[in-house]
């Protein structure tokens, strides 16, 4: 289980993502979505076959350092209601970045047929 | 008679002290003047020399990336996947280097070396050779990286 660290990032994450604050980009992936800093960056990815999702934290050399994942498969042990909270937030997660996404390609099919 | 020479003896010492005083504040502003000069000379050959070794890294960039690109067009697994870590260490040292660039620059370069990462690391794990579209899909990414953010990082640090 990662750090209490990766838990309020997940937060503030969630939060900035509601709000529409972070410009997510899609990764060729497809089912990953990624946001980028300075020196960091943050992805959230969905694998729609086991139906798990997982946060990563990527240092500035591009490699994954920490992450939380859910999955209903994992962690057997674990408090239901905490599993369920960890899903919640990825699951939210997942569907802001998203939609931030599909809005902004939706914006700019917008901006060049009003252009055209 | 005695007075008549202190004061003219007076007003020749306040000439000489003002005649030295303004001998001491031409050498002041002189030296002030030499020292700005100084100053604003060796900035102005700091900023030739990072715009110069700027210049480097980015042709140095931009030709690893077209080799890169060759290595994937050949199919050459094993010598692209050697390219991908001079590939991102360069960007690092170009964003380490300039600290000046906007935060949305240094956001895109970030965003740049976790692409790369991404596709060293997909490339590692394909034991079979490169695909086609595996293949198509690189060169495409990595000549933009080339014709947008390298073009910009040029246009803002040369």
């Amino acid at each position: 289980m990662a750090g209490q660290g990766m838990n309020e990032i997940a937060d503030e994450l969630l939060r900035r993502s509601r709000d529409g604050r972070l410009a997510w980009k899609q990764t060729r992936k497809g089912n990953e979505y990624r946001v980028s800093f300075p020196d960091v960056s943050l992805a959230i990815s969905h694998e729609p076959t086991l139906n798990t999702y997982q946060l990563d934290l990527i240092n500035e050399a591009g490699s994954v350092i920490e992450s939380i994942e859910w999955s209903p498969f994992y962690s057997p042990n674990e408090k239901q209601e905490d599993k369920d909270f960890r899903r919640d937030i990825l699951q939210d997660i997942y569907g802001f970045a998203e939609m931030y996404v599909q809005e902004e390609v939706a914006q700019r099919a917008l901006q060049y047929l009003k252009q055209s | 008679m005695l007075d008549s020479a202190g004061s003219i003896a007076s007003i020749a010492g306040a000439l000489v002290s003002s005649i030295a005083l303004a001998i001491a504040i031409y050498h002041i502003i002189k030296l002030r003047g030499e020292a700005h000069a100084a100053r604003a000379a060796a900035e102005e050959a700091q900023r030739l020399i990072r715009r110069e070794t700027t210049g480097t890294d980015l042709t140095r960039l931009s030709e690893r990336i077209q080799s890169l690109i060759r290595l994937l067009r050949d199919g050459n697994r094993e010598l692209a996947l050697e390219r991908f870590p001079d590939i991102r260490n360069l960007f690092i040292d170009i964003r380490r280097h300039h600290p000046n660039l906007t935060s949305d620059h240094r956001s895109r370069i970030q965003d740049t070396i976790t692409s790369i990462m991404d596709m060293q690391n997909e490339l590692d794990a394909s034991s079979d050779g490169i695909q086609i579209e595996v293949r198509t899909r690189f060169i495409t990414d990595l000549t933009d990286f080339q014709t947008n953010l390298l073009v910009e990082l040029e246009d803002r640090l040369g």
